[in-house]
């Protein structure tokens, strides 16, 4: 097969050693990718029930079969490990440039375990790995390590994958980030390297990946950045990235504000699309090869002083350390995105935690003194981002934050859990179900907590008309389905694009590229997977690769222990709206909720009491060499 | 019959009189489809939008009525 380099680099922290593990095709079409890969080597060499923030945690840094093609939008790095905030298995992709950058070097993923006894970063340059001293980086914020390490070796166009204080601290979603604005944000896989004393791993390679056909592959890129780029989705991904957002949401009355309380904000106008367009917003930015360009960067040359080199809040930030918080203020909300982006602090979970905290005090769960002095009423922009500081530092109160909003509440007791939204301990994002019950599902089913783009959102899939439901048509989409609809047809739904998500993940290729987010159709990724490999892999081979990893992913969680319970969908979801629009309705009905969930487990072929996979399942999956009936035949 | 209308995003561009919300008129038994013509919004843009009718996702054939509120706006999903 081409555009594979047939190696995975996996190292070991405790002695300093690596060794290359040669893998042949069939592990490839099997696996695809991220997850995929990741998955293949935490069932085969860790044991489950591990504790995430110990040296026995495995940390997988993985591409794809694409990544590193010159193609649009597949630069995806997918890191997964066992989590320290949920506790269960625990994934993040993130765009930029380091896995592009690891294919060249000559790898197609790094397995990492153990723990180095001093801080240390690894150097992967041409194939050869070095372990290096990094106790000079330690401490520092993440512009300086990028900068400091592409001196050391006078090369800039070394890409870095690193954590900040944040990681080094072990704030439990502490995250990692490539060229400074590219983020696994979610599952707080930065703790993880930080337990293992890893700062940073850079990667430089000078040789390209051998394509099968290289001319269709660029010729696929040159129709995005032509056609692609006219087309609706591709000029306003361009223009305005996720901030669109924002307005919608609000529109439908349901912007995340105030932890949750409320779903509209009356601060909206300050946050929207627009006002950032005119005002603090700059050219955007993109990732390896992408022509659409649709990362935000902002500049405050103020006093907040914001330096666009870490890039500028996407929706989701907007929505959690903005409305969530009820701040207004443009210039705060890019300031608290870039003390997190330096400090690698996921910022979904920081504003969630945050107003979780926020909560707790206009209630009197937590009061002044507690806060460190700190008046932490919502809207307070300043208390923000003192709290940023001190969680990334683990300062007085920030020390109890850096836990997550779950376990701060365990701590905090007096019924302070009813101000917090997560599952699986993983703060929810800025969707809310109460409008798109399959976004809950997402939240519910996701094997690594609560998450938003597990799927494309119902939105988009409830009339024939709708671009996505006309772009993935041949997936066996055969009615629309109505967004708060819980039937049947809904779970079928979202089952059918959890896989097509998911394959589209262990791609190592961007959602924001492809249908139904992106211009790039369907038939055209199949056109590309041909270019790139040489194969002819097939829509059904991809598509049960994907299910196979989703299978994997669960039979991991069954191992450490996770149940049913788990699965549960926070408490606010089944109230009613009581602001806006929608006031006084809304709410999920949970006995359908929950049938939805059991007639999903139904349909992957997973027991709905124990969640295990039927061995037939497995066996159709040809994984049953991850479950106890390994190495029988029935 | 009047309804109002409010545009964003993308779809700015075809609001009249560039206010955030304006009110217009249409004929009765008028739906999404009659709307979006009388504003200039290609057809085409429907698929790429999300249309709310007082907030919740409606069928664009769906006869509106005299006060409702219409929202036009880009659909994103996740980020
Ligand atoms: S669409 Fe945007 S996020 Fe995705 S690869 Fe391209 S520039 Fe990066």
């Amino acid at each position: 097969m081409k555009g594979i380099n047939g190696k995975i680099l996996k190292v070991d922290l405790n002695n300093q050693q690596y060794e290359i593990d040669e893998k042949e095709d069939q592990f490839y079409r099997k696996y695809i990718g991220g997850r995929g890969f990741a998955l293949y080597y935490m069932h085969k060499e860790m044991d489950p029930k591990v504790d995430p923030l110990s040296p026995e945690n495995m940390l997988v840094f993985a591409g794809s079969i694409l990544v590193g093609a010159q193609g649009p939008a597949i630069p995806r790095l997918t890191v997964c490990g066992k989590s320290p905030l949920t506790g269960s298995f625990g994934e993040s992709e993130a765009g930029g440039f380091w896995a592009p950058e690891l294919k060249k070097a000559g790898y197609d993923a790094v397995v990492v375990t153990g723990r180095a006894e001093k801080p240390v970063y690894l150097w992967i340059k041409d194939g050869e790995v070095e372990f290096r001293d990094a106790q000079h980086l330690w401490g520092k914020v993440t512009g300086e390590v990028q900068e400091s390490i592409r001196e050391e070796h006078g090369d800039k166009q070394i890409h870095v994958a690193q954590i900040g204080p944040g990681g080094e601290n072990l704030v439990r979603y502490g995250n990692i980030v490539n060229k400074l604005g590219h983020f696994n944000g979610r599952c707080g896989l930065g703790a993880v390297m930080g337990s293992k004393n890893l700062k940073a791993i850079a990667v430089r390679g000078t040789e390209n990946v051998e394509l099968a056909d290289r001319e269709k592959v660029l010729e696929l890129n040159r129709w995005t950045a032509k056609e692609g780029m006219q087309t609706s989705q591709g000029k306003r991904l361009h223009k305005s990235g996720t901030w669109t957002t924002v307005r919608s949401n609000n529109e439908a009355g349901a912007l995340p504000t105030r932890n949750w309380n409320k779903g509209q904000f009356s601060g909206v106008d300050k946050i929207s699309d627009e006002s950032w367009q005119e005002s603090i917003a700059k050219e955007g930015r993109g990732c390896f090869a992408c022509p659409i360009r649709c990362k935000r960067v902002v500049e405050v040359d103020n006093e907040i002083e914001v330096d666009p080199a870490y890039g500028g809040p996407e929706y989701e930030t907007v929505g959690a350390l903005g409305s969530t918080l009820e701040i207004d203020s443009k210039e705060i909300i890019a300031k608290a995105n870039e003390l997190c982006n330096k400090y690698t602090l996921d910022t979904i979970s920081t504003g969630m935690t945050i107003a979780f905290a926020m909560e707790c005090y206009e209630n009197g769960l937590l009061t002044r003194e507690d806060c460190d002095g700190l008046e932490l009423k919502f809207g307070n922009g300043e208390a923000a981002l003192t709290l940023i500081d001190k969680i990334a530092h683990r300062e007085g109160i920030g020390d109890l934050l850096a836990e997550g909003s779950k376990r701060a509440a365990e701590k905090i007791g007096q019924g302070a859990e009813k101000y917090v939204h997560q599952v699986k301990g993983q703060e929810v994002p800025m969707h809310d179900p109460r409008v798109k019950t399959g976004v809950g599902l997402q939240y519910a089913l996701a094997s690594y907590g609560a998450d938003h783009m597990k799927a494309p959102h119902d939105t988009d899939f409830v009339s024939e008309e709708k671009h996505g439901f006309k772009s993935l048509k041949s997936l066996g989409l055969d009615k629309p389905v109505d967004p708060l609809s819980l039937s049947d047809d809904k779970v079928r739904l979202f089952y059918t694009l959890e896989v097509y998500w998911t394959l589209i993940d262990i791609l190592g290729c961007c959602c924001f590229g492809y249908a139904p987010a992106g211009p790039v159709s369907l038939e055209q990724l199949l056109e590309l997977i041909k270019a790139v490999t040489g194969e002819h892999i097939s829509l059904k081979e991809l598509m049960d690769a994907a299910e196979r990893s989703i299978d994997m992913a669960r039979v991991f969680n069954n191992k450490i222990g996770l149940t049913r319970e788990d699965d549960r969908l926070t408490d606010k979801f089944f109230e009613d709206f009581t602001d806006g629009p929608l006031k006084g309705t809304g709410g999920i009905d949970r006995e359908e909720f929950e049938r939805a969930v059991e007639l999903y487990y139904r349909m992957m072929g997973w027991d709905p009491q124990t969640l295990e996979p039927e061995r037939s399942k497995l066996a159709k999956m040809g994984i049953t060499w991850i479950s106890k009936y390994e190495g029988e035949d029935s | 019959m009047k309804v109002k209308v409010r545009l964003f995003g993308h779809l700015r561009e075809y609001r009249p009189q560039n206010k955030k919300e304006s009110e217009i008129e249409l004929e009765p038994g008028g739906n999404i489809i009659d709307l979006a013509r009388k504003l200039g919004i290609p057809e085409e843009e429907l698929s790429f939008s999300l249309i709310l009718v007082n907030a919740r996702q409606t069928d664009r054939r769906k006869e509106l009525k005299a006060g409702d509120v219409v929202s036009f706006v880009t659909l994103t999903e996740g980020g």
